[in-house]
């Protein structure tokens, strides 16, 4: 062989092996590199192409509604479901920003409109919401407008049908769907449900395709809930308050009526209020009327708690409606005087006397009472009292169904004994009107606390009913014939004393009124022409219908509750007693 | 008959012809193919089915969706009209006056 043919194909041979080995090595390159694709990145591509492939949809849950019936059992829904359309705009495609914002003009609430042209004129905006909540109709009439750059989102919305009439007791769902005040914050998650999901493969147009991979979580709608609220004794109550406030020049006043057997609350008003439909209007000075002040606002109960002090020395056998004392007119207690509202003195009075003509000596004599020395305020004295306090269920919540109750202040027994001096007539102590309708509530069905509720009935998605019962707190606040004796003291209020406005030919009804003082912000006495009058009894007296508060804070007028708390609740047991038919007794 | 004829005539039973199909690679690649089509069209169908009943339900969820909303809008409606100051409103127009007193009849 040739030298020159061997070195060539030599030559030949080492390219093929070159190649060869080049070609393996990118080969092993390959593999190794789909290795590390398919294996180890395996889990991270897997959820980028899901990323692309396929979609999250949140399937809403419908929101439970809100009923409440009246005195023939008829429900009327007072939260309802409405779609609603959240409309925004992307200025990039607006051309002319003065066309757009004339024709939605009318769509645009008080927005401000050179802010909005400048809004509009930035074209590095993409997305700018011009208005959360439009009816349907009103998207309609904007659909067909056809101005581009303008979008439309539905989205689940709240319509309330009786406006302002329930706002205390509903709260509203605001744009986030959350529950805010009333029920709907209280009960929010029961109401709302549980949202599905779906994950669904989709297209290239992100449109969802039919495939094995579809998942599909269903929703959970949430519970609807009718309410022990009557609508026309709210409406009757509601009325009454805000005549009473508009009347009397005052700042505001709140009515509660509760079926004492019960603990059903019938009616809940405070006035002013709100339409929870349009809740944004509420300016910022005024979102004190988002607040039920029935069960938030706490204030010194004033007098309407003398009966509350009678009560424990009556249960506890330390006095009896005939007891009597000399009232001086003053009563001394450590270094402080304690003096009668109106300043005068009454001499010789029995505990009906006390009551009737609301003396705060005798509320001293009683608490002195209940101690170890009649004489003066022993800390037993303190520690019944204290007891009966809590029994009564001041100083707790009551537990109702309401977003933003109050607790109240008790002073423990270790206070001075001032402190419960004052206490015994209702001072230096904070309530909420709830807690004090709920204590009379005790006195009026012979001595059972009941927990006051809202809701009387909730109706699962499934359709299923569960009925609320009422619940005792406890049943030996006081017993039956204490809890008689003080009726007939709280009765003598009105037939004889500051309750007069209420007198009935027919009708026995019980109550006490209370002018209370309004302690000075920084706790340096109380304001001068400041009160909170108001008038808490129930009626008829020997089979109780009905417990009610009315409050009215800070009227500008002269006088006492009888002039300001107590006409409103004559009004409103007058028509009760046509409302729940109890005809005259004849005497 | 013939001896040949007879013992042609004794054979006729004993042998069997056999019919053998055989088919070339042209004819399986064909019987593949309609196979391949028949079971893709089958397929295609299939998916043309699910993807219009998908379609109907997506209408029907929509139309669904729809009357929910309609029948939202018309309860708001309707407790718009029934409510506490569309009846007061009602009365005022229609001057209703207000109950003063009521009467109960009373047993014998």
């Amino acid at each position: 062989m040739p030298i020159g043919q061997a070195t060539s194909e030599e030559s030949s041979n080492k390219r093929i092996t070159i190649l060869v080995g080049l070609m393996c090595l990118f080969a092993v390159i390959v593999f190794v590199r789909l290795i590390y694709i398919q294996i180890f990145k395996h889990q991270s591509f897997v959820e980028i192409a899901n990323a692309q492939q396929s979609r999250k949809f949140v399937i809403p849950a419908r929101r439970g509604e809100i009923f409440v019936h009246d005195g023939n059992n008829e429900l009327y829904p007072i939260a309802l479901n409405q779609q609603l359309f959240l409309v925004a705009a992307d200025p990039k495609y607006i051309k002319n920003s003065n066309e757009v914002i004339d024709k939605l003009s009318q769509y645009l609430g008080d927005t401000d409109k050179d802010e909005l042209r400048q809004k509009l004129d930035n074209k590095n905006n993409r997305y700018i919401v011009l208005n959360k909540k439009i009816d349907d109709k009103s998207a309609d009439e904007i659909k067909n407008l056809k101005l581009a750059g303008i979008i439309l989102s539905p989205k689940d919305g709240r319509n309330y049908p009786e406006g302002e009439l329930f706002a205390h007791l509903t709260g509203y769902v605001n744009n986030d769907e959350s529950g805010q005040y009333g029920i709907e914050q209280f009960m929010n998650q029961s109401l709302a449900g549980t949202d599905g999901v779906s994950r669904a493969v989709t297209d290239s147009l992100g449109v969802p395709i039919t495939s094995n991979e579809n998942t599909l979580v269903k929703p959970k709608n949430g519970s609807s809930m009718v309410l022990t609220i009557d609508r026309n004794i709210q409406s009757m109550a509601a009325r009454a308050i805000e005549d009473a406030v508009v009347k009397n020049k005052a700042e505001s006043g709140s009515v509660i009526i509760m079926d004492p057997k019960t603990g059903a609350v019938k009616a809940m008003a405070n006035y002013p209020s709100y339409d929870p439909n349009n809740y944004q209007d509420v300016s910022a000075k005024d979102y004190g009327r988002f607040i039920n002040s029935s069960i938030t606002n706490l204030s010194e109960p004033g007098s309407g708690f003398k009966v509350i002090t009678m009560s424990a020395a009556l249960n506890e056998g330390k006095v009896k409606p005939d007891t009597s004392y000399n009232d001086t007119g003053e009563s001394q207690v450590e270094d402080r005087t304690i003096r009668n509202a109106d300043n005068k003195k009454f001499g010789q009075s029995t505990m009906t006397d006390v009551i009737q003509k609301s003396l705060n000596t005798g509320m001293v004599f009683v608490l002195k009472q209940l101690g170890t020395d009649p004489n003066r305020i022993t800390q037993k004295s303190k520690d019944i009292l204290y007891d009966y306090i809590k029994k009564f269920g001041f100083g707790e919540k009551t537990g109702i169904e309401l977003a933003g109750e109050s607790k109240g202040y008790v002073k423990d027994s270790k206070a001075y004994s001032v402190d419960y001096a004052n206490m015994s007539f209702g001072q230096g102590i904070s309530t909420t009107s709830l807690q004090l309708t709920s204590a009379v509530s005790a006195i009026a069905n012979g001595g059972t606390l009941y927990k006051p509720y809202v809701i009387d009935e909730l109706v699962l998605p499934n359709g299923e009913i569960k009925k609320n019962k009422p619940s005792v707190i406890r049943n030996d606040v006081l017993s039956s014939k204490s809890a008689a004796e003080i009726s007939e003291m709280m009765k003598q209020v009105v037939q004889k004393g500051s309750g007069w406005p209420t007198r009935m030919a027919g009708y026995n009804i019980a109550g006490k009124t209370g002018t209370a003082q309004v302690p000075k912000a920084d706790g340096s006495g109380y304001e001068e022409k400041k009160n909170i009058g108001s008038f808490v009894g129930f009626a008829p007296v020997e089979d109780p219908k009905f417990v009610m508060l009315v409050r009215v804070d800070y009227p500008k007028v002269d006088g006492f509750a009888e002039k300001t708390a107590v006409p409103t609740f004559a009004e409103i047991a007058k028509q009760l007693f046509i409302y729940y038919q109890v005809p005259p007794n004849g005497n | 008959m013939s001896s040949a004829g007879m013992s042609l005539r004794k054979n006729q039973n004993i042998v069997k012809n056999k019919i053998r199909l055989e088919s070339g690679p042209v004819t399986t690649i064909l019987m593949m193919v309609s196979l391949l089509l028949i079971l893709g069209l089958m397929y295609l169908s299939q998916v043309t089915k699910t993807s219009t009943f998908n379609y109907k339900i997506s209408n029907l969820e929509q139309k669904q969706n729809q009357l929910q909303s309609s029948k939202d809008n018309l309860s708001i409606d309707a407790a718009r009209l029934q409510s506490i100051a569309e009846a007061k409103k009602a009365a005022e127009t229609a001057k209703l006056a207000q109950v003063k007193t009521v009467s109960f009849a009373t047993a014998r």
